[in-house]
C-alpha cells in the first residue's frame, strides 16, 4: 500500500482552503485577501487595496503537556504572514483569519480530530518592509493531531 | 546633478496639485525581514528630488514616473534638507 501524504501537508492544504474562503461572500468579511502557500522567494509585491496571506508551515513538535506518548500526538505550527498596505488593514485580515478558522472548527475536527487554534505566539506586526509599501503581521496557528501506524 | 541624471517625475499632493520636476530613481530588492528561518524581501523604490521643487512630496502623495503611479510611503530629508528622498510603492 503506498504511503499516505504527510499529515502536515494535508492539514496545510485544508487550512489554505479555509483561508481562501475569506472574502466570499463579500458581505460576510472585512477583507478579501489573496491567499498563497509558503513564503515567496522573490521580493514581496507592493500591496495596495488587496491584502495577501502567505501560509507557511513553521514546525512540527509535540504538545506542551509532554513528549509523545503511545498515541503519537503531534502539534503542527503554521504562520500566516499578513501583508497589507497599513496596520489597520492587517488587523482586519487577522480578524477574518480568526473567524475563518473558528467557522471551520467542525470540518477540521472531523478531518483531524482537533480544530486549528490561533497562537501560541501573539499576532505581531513588523515594520521592516514598510519602505517597500508592505506592512507585515504574523498570525501563528497550530493544531494537535495524532498519527497512526499507517501514516506519518 | 538632478538635471543631468534625473528623470521626469510628477507629484500629486492631497489637494490635487501636480508638480513636475526631475528625480533620481533607484530600485532594488532588499532583504529586510527575518523571522525565525524565514526571510522576506521588499522591492524598494527610492526617488531623490530637490526639496524646494516638490513641496507636496509627503507620505500619502502620488508620484508618477513614466506613466506609472506610485504611493509615497515614507519621506526623509537628506543632509542639509536641500534634498528629499521618498520611498514609493507601485499602486496595484
Amino acid at each position: 500500500m503506498p504511503p499516505s501524504e504527510a499529515k502536515d501537508n494535508l492539514i496545510w492544504t485544508s487550512l489554505l482552503a479555509v483561508l481562501a474562503g475569506i472574502g466570499t461572500p463579500s458581505t460576510d468579511w472585512l477583507t478579501a485577501p489573496v491567499v498563497a502557500e509558503g513564503i515567496p522567494s522573490d521580493a514581496l509585491p507592493a500591496v495596495d487595496e488587496i491584502p495577501r496571506i502567505y501560509l507557511h508551515h513553521s514546525r512540527t513538535g509535540y504538545p506542551s503537556e509532554g513528549p509523545p506518548g503511545p498515541k503519537h500526538r503531534r502539534r503542527t505550527h503554521f504562520d500566516a504572514y499578513v501583508c497589507a498596505k497599513d496596520a489597520r488593514t492587517a488587523n482586519r485580515v487577522q480578524s477574518d483569519i480568526l473567524r475563518a478558522i473558528r467557522s471551520a472548527e467542525g470540518a477540521l475536527t472531523t478531518a483531524y480530530g482537533q480544530p486549528v487554534y490561533d497562537g501560541p505566539e501573539e499576532f505581531t506586526r513588523r515594520d521592516d518592509l514598510s519602505r517597500a509599501g508592505v506592512h507585515v503581521a504574523v498570525q501563528p496557528l497550530f493544531i494537535d493531531h495524532e498519527t497512526d501506524h499507517t501514516a506519518t | 546633478m538632478l538635471a543631468e541624471v534625473g528623470e521626469p517625475v510628477s507629484v500629486t499632493d492631497s489637494t490635487g496639485t501636480i508638480v513636475c520636476g526631475s528625480g533620481i530613481v533607484n530600485e532594488a530588492d532588499v532583504d529586510r525581514l527575518a523571522i525565525a528561518d524565514v526571510a522576506m524581501a521588499g522591492h524598494e523604490i527610492e526617488v531623490t528630488v530637490r526639496t524646494a521643487g516638490f513641496p507636496g512630496l509627503v507620505a500619502g502623495a502620488t508620484l508618477n514616473r513614466d506613466g506609472v503611479d506610485y504611493r509615497v510611503v515614507q519621506v526623509r530629508q537628506l543632509d542639509d534638507g536641500a534634498l528629499l528622498r521618498a520611498w514609493c510603492a507601485r499602486k496595484t
